[in-house]
């Protein structure tokens, strides 16, 4: 079995073999038929393909083998099972017959031990019996004997198929065995072949690869030769044209240096030429140098001078530019100052005026009123008085005592402020006076404000109307002359080579600052010398010793004294300080009002009912009341009496009326019965009597 | 640190992890308790993935990770072969899928709660699409007294679905596997040594009968083998039942079993009513009657693909039928009836088939007496008993004149091989055609292997000429 096995599974594989060679021949063949025909790349290509078909067939007929050698083991482990299937199949067919002829063999002896058993029955000597008994025992035994037999005989090749069975398992080991030995030994086997497969591919690639390459190399090599051989003579050709141009570049070189040659020895005349030129120069040029070094000196020393001095200029004027942007500056920032200082100024000097008229409106308004509420008290207090006046007449007349009026003129006189305002008193006039003159003065100083002596005199003669522009100036300038010593010495020695007149303005002005006085005030100073120069002449009219005077009276006829001029100025500042005071204080305070007249007058109206008259008033008041209360007394009796009054007529009344019904009923019964009614009539007798009595 | 540099030769800078490096090396560390993944970038999850311990909880891992680093940490950690490439380069769908083969193989039923398979399950329900089960543990077996046995034998076997043998009941897994494709299942005890019994190696019948609803629950499954399992008539014809109407199934695998000619005939009707293009009945019991039902149907079918019949017993009976079937058949590829017992009378019909028929590509008629067979043959003519099922006497004839010439000597009449020969030399399609062990001559065998070969190389070079010419144009 395993040698058949053998066989048929090496038998395929020479063919196959032989087939490979075959096929590498024809494929030789092949391909050494169609390499001249063909040329070039399909040539190569065509080789390619070849290869690869060559290749292709090895290939397959690898998996072939492979897939052979597989399938001959299983064909041959198929036949195997086969063979045991049949060899299982005989022996259960060998055993069945066997065991059918042993049934058969058996089903005979029985047959005989039946007849045996009918035989035994017909049977009756005992012997005979014996004997058949023996020949049935016999027989049985050997149906005994026989099974024991077969049995045997199966336990035997029972037997034998278990050796067998061992045997063949042992052999089916060792198969497996060699199998697997055969196995690794294809599997070595393909391996190999598969490794020389690839030796061969390879091998056959690499030829392929070398002959391209052989022919890459070759296609290169020409190429390169053709383009070195192209190099080579753009070379030559290169070196010709450099060796030519070299030449030409030489010959000019030559010309030019022969140019240049002659180029320089001309160059070198002129310069010799110049040369000579030039030391003569210098030869001149040195004389003159050595005069201008001497000036050069010189010009040195004041060079640095003017250096220095320039430096200093420069310095200085720096500096004065800077004080200038400074002083620029200041002044920028002073005039800015000032604007508003003044504007400051400005604003408070308002306020200041405004404030001063709304305290003049309002201590009019103030005035105003006071006089108003003291007229209207005035009024009441005379009303007053009047009613008085008459309750006096009244009482007097009532006492029938002669009533006189006090003094009628004073109770027609008005109350002193009624008066005042008819009249003007002179403290008022003086104030007002002196009013008209102050705002003249005032509406002069703001509209016409430098042009003072004009003013002044056109003031002065508006007032005096006698008062000369040379008076005044005579006056002016012996003012000035006295207050000598009140002006500075500097101001004097400026004032010396100016005019006159302009002294005098000059001082005064000084002079004015100094006494703390103002321009407005001038003409009031003036005034007050004239007044006093008036005042002095009336003095000396009266005390009779202005001769002195009188002497020089025609040139400065209405001048005082310089000797006066003092104490009047001091006067009349004096004078003036109080003014301005009491002037500030006049525009507050009212005027001092004459409380002693107004004293008299209040006295008067209350005293104008007298202490006798008074007393007298108290007792006719005592009087008075004593009457009204006897009066009351008889007021309170008065209904009294007229109640009673009353009663007594309604008593009457009734009395009367009984009277009648008591005759009508004694009429009626006169004469049964007369004596009863006497007792009858006397009873209502004595009511009445009483009641008559009652009502009394 | 600058000294530190200065004493230490070996000290660099770069075994100072980054501070990102740290951070990532702390999460690692607290994975379980405070897992951090999604927000990371594919770099850091690769760092995660790389350092994060292995025995974090599976059913806390299953959700945070996805494929990749992590679970081939774990496969690894847990088997020594690791072939992700069977697992659709998912690693972890290999360890989802062997997992749960393990659970599954060490299910002891009765012992075992089913609820270690279902927690398992909804772990990984999405992951897995192939389970590879190669054994199923019987329940363990109460030792008994040998007269309760012997008392209990009968009872046994009649009501033998009371056994209590009963295996892993497969309705509790497949239905909730909604991305399930292949299933393999062996019924076997892997090792069992000297406590060898032949039930170990078998289904019961409510084994089978659960299994079959559990596949028809399962519309996802394409694949189903069940190979190993002493698959009876019964028990096939059950299965069988429950998958007429499965909508994904296509391939079907009973290899190894003991399927005979009624389960084959259930087989039959299988191929005429689902879509099955792959059926593999290797090692069977199948006989004439059954090959004759399954050439019925693959005579009507249009979507199988391939047919595996080897190591049956069809006989010429079967082999003639289906070879007749092929006559009418347009789809199939593969054809495989190696070791059946076939004849010349098979091939004979085979070649009629290959002539005319370009679409199968691979025969397997190994280990049948194609060559010898005709002696029968002869005998039957000797006798005057004529095979009808022998169309071409012509072969015998000449057959027979050869043998009254050589009168003694054993006949060797390749009918069959010269028969395939022929019709080998009009096919273009067929591309393998395993004739090992069928006493053809070798000639003829290295001639149809020649031919076999020429049509496999045409057709490896049609398909690149014509993408160069498609190139060209």
């Amino acid at each position: 079995m395993e040698e058949a096995d053998k066989v048929h599974e090496e038998a395929p594989e020479p063919p196959v073999l032989s087939d490979n060679q075959e096929d590498k021949k024809g494929a030789s063949s092949f391909k050494g038929k169609e390499d001249p025909t063909e040329e070039g790349n399909e040539e190569l290509k065509t080789k390619m393909q070849e290869e690869k078909k060559d290749v292709n067939k090895r290939i397959m007929s690898l998996q072939k083998r492979l897939t052979t050698l597989v399938t001959n083991i299983q064909t041959a482990a198929d036949a195997k099972e086969m063979e045991r299937r049949s060899g299982m199949e005989d022996n259960c067919r060998i055993r069945d017959e066997r065991l059918k002829n042993d049934a058969k063999a058996c089903q005979e002896k029985v047959e005989e031990i039946r007849k045996g058993w009918s035989i035994v029955n017909q049977k009756v000597v005992h012997s005979e019996l014996q004997s058949v008994l023996d020949s049935q025992q016999q027989l049985c035994a050997a149906v005994i004997e026989d099974k024991k037999k077969l049995i045997r005989d199966l336990q035997q090749e029972r037997r034998v198929k278990e050796d067998q069975y061992l045997k063949n398992l042992r052999r089916l080991d060792e198969e497996i065995k060699l199998m697997l030995d055969r196995m690794q030994q294809q599997f070595q086997n393909l391996s190999k072949a598969y490794s020389e497969e690839l030796t061969q591919l390879q091998g056959v690639y690499q030829q392929e690869i070398e002959v391209l390459l052989a022919k890459d190399k070759a296609k290169l090599d020409k190429h390169m030769k053709e383009h070195w051989d192209t190099e080579l003579e753009s070379l030559m050709e290169r070196r010709r044209m450099v060796e030519e141009s070299e030449k030409t570049v030489h010959d000019v070189m030559l010309e030019n240096t022969t140019k240049i040659k002659l180029m320089q020895l001309e160059e070198n005349a002129k310069s010799q030429a110049r040369l000579r030129e030039q030391q003569q120069m210098k030869g001149k040029s040195v004389v003159l140098n050595l005069k201008q070094l001497e000036h050069g000196n010189k010009n040195a020393a004041y060079n640095a001078k003017l250096e220095e001095m320039k430096g200093k200029i420069l310095g200085t004027s720096k500096e004065v530019k800077n004080l200038k942007t400074k002083y620029a500056k200041q002044k920028d920032k002073f005039m800015k100052q000032r604007q508003y200082l003044s504007e400051v100024h400005k604003r408070s000097r308002q306020h200041y005026e405004r404030m001063q008229k709304e305290v003049r409106y309002t201590t009019a308004a103030d005035a105003r009123k006071f006089e108003e509420m003291w007229v209207m008290m005035e009024e009441e207090v005379t009303q007053l008085a009047e009613k008085a006046l008459a309750i006096d007449s009244l009482i007097c007349k009532h006492l029938g005592l002669a009533w006189e009026r006090p003094s009628a003129a004073f109770m027609e006189s008005p109350g002193p402020r009624r008066s005042q305002e008819h009249d003007t008193n002179p403290n008022s006039h003086l104030l007002q006076t002196r009013h008209p003159s102050h705002c003249s003065q005032r509406m002069m100083d703001a509209s016409v404000g430098p042009s003072l002596e004009r003013d002044s005199e056109h003031s002065t003669g508006v007032e005096e109307g006698e008062l000369s522009s040379e008076t005044l100036m005579k006056v002016m300038e012996l003012l000035c002359d006295e207050t000598g010593f009140l002006v500075e010495d500097k101001l004097r020695k400026l004032l010396v080579p100016m005019e006159k007149n302009e002294q005098t303005i000059v001082k005064l002005h000084s002079l004015f600052a100094v006494l703390g006085l103002k321009e407005k005030d001038l003409p009031k100073l003036l005034h007050e010398f004239l007044l006093m120069y008036e005042r002095q002449q009336g003095e000396r009219t009266e005390g009779a010793e202005a001769m002195e005077n009188s002497a020089t009276a025609d040139s400065t006829s209405r001048l005082i004294k310089p000797n006066y001029v003092l104490p009047t100025l001091r006067r009349f500042l004096e004078q003036h300080r109080k003014r301005s005071s009491s002037h500030q204080q006049s525009s507050l305070s009212h005027p001092a009002r004459d409380t002693s007249v107004e004293e008299a007058y209040w006295d008067r109206l209350g005293n104008i009912i007298t202490e006798e008259k008074l007393k007298l008033w108290d007792a006719a008041e005592r009087e008075l009341k004593q009457y009204e209360e006897v009066l009351m007394d008889i007021s309170v009796l008065v209904p009294e009496t007229e109640l009673l009054r009353q009663q007594n007529t309604e008593l009457r009344m009734q009395l009367q009326q009984i009277l009648s019904t008591v005759l009508n009923s004694l009429w009626l019964s006169a004469e049964g019965r007369e004596k009863k009614s006497r007792t009858r009539k006397s009873r209502p007798s004595t009511t009445t009597s009483s009641i008559t009595q009652c009502s009394l | 640190m600058r000294r530190i540099i200065a004493e230490d030769l070996d000290w660099s800078l770069a075994t100072v992890s980054s501070l990102s490096n740290l951070c990532l090396q702390c999460i690692v560390n607290n994975f379980e308790e405070k897992p951090i993944y999604e927000e990371l970038t594919s770099s850091e999850k690769d760092f995660i993935q790389n350092r994060v311990s292995l025995s974090l909880p599976l059913h806390f891992a299953a959700n945070v990770f996805p494929d990749g680093v992590y679970w081939k940490r774990r496969c690894e950690q847990k088997w020594k072969v690791c072939d992700v490439s069977n697992y659709g380069e998912s690693w972890k769908r290999m360890f989802f899928e062997r997992q749960l083969e393990n659970i599954i193989e060490l299910f002891v039923p009765g012992i075992t709660e089913p609820k270690t398979v279902l927690d398992m399950v909804t772990l990984c329900k999405d992951h897995i699409k192939k389970l590879n089960i190669a054994q199923l543990l019987p329940p363990v077996k109460e030792p008994q007294t040998e007269d309760e046995e012997q008392a209990t034998e009968l009872t046994l076997e009649n009501e033998d679905d009371k056994s209590g043998m009963d295996h892993f009941d497969f309705r509790i897994l497949l239905d909730k596997l909604t991305n399930l494709e292949e299933l393999h299942l062996v019924y076997k005890v892997k090792s069992c040594g000297m406590n060898f019994e032949w039930s170990m190696f078998e289904m019961t019948n409510r084994d089978c009968e659960s299994l079959a609803k559990a596949l028809k629950s399962c519309k996802t499954l394409k694949l189903f083998r069940l190979h190993l399992s002493h698959l009876e008539d019964k028990k096939c014809r059950l299965l069988v039942k429950y998958l007429l109407d499965h909508p994904s199934l296509r391939t079907l695998d009973f290899s190894h079993n003991v399927i005979g000619d009624s389960g084959a005939r259930a087989i039959g009707k299988l191929l005429t009513k689902s879509k099955l293009e792959i059926l593999n009945l290797y090692d069977n019991n199948i006989g004439g009657p059954g090959a004759k039902a399954i050439a019925h149907a693959l005579s009507k079918n249009t979507t199988l693909v391939s047919l595996n019949l080897c190591l049956n017993r069809l006989n010429d009976e079967g082999g003639q039928a289906i070879c007749k079937a092929l006559l009418n058949n347009k789809t199939l590829l593969h054809l495989q009836l190696g070791a059946n017992g076939v004849t010349w009378l098979t091939a004979l019909s085979l070649s009629s088939v290959l002539a005319q028929n370009n679409t199968l590509k691979s025969i397997n008629l190994s280990c049948n007496t194609l060559g010898e067979c005709c002696i029968l043959h002869l005998e039957a003519r000797a006798t005057k008993k004529v095979n009808p099922l022998c169309h071409l006497g012509g072969y015998c004839h000449r057959g027979l004149v050869k043998t009254t010439s050589g009168s003694s000597m054993r006949p060797s009449f390749h009918v069959g091989g010269n028969a395939l020969e022929e019709a080998m030399s009009h096919n273009t399609s067929v591309t393998e055609c395993n004739i090992h062990l069928t006493d053809i001559e070798e000639r003829k065998v290295s001639v149809i292997n020649q031919m076999v070969w020429n049509n496999q190389f045409r057709k490896q070079e049609t398909s690149p000429r014509e993408k160069n010419t498609e190139n060209a144009n």
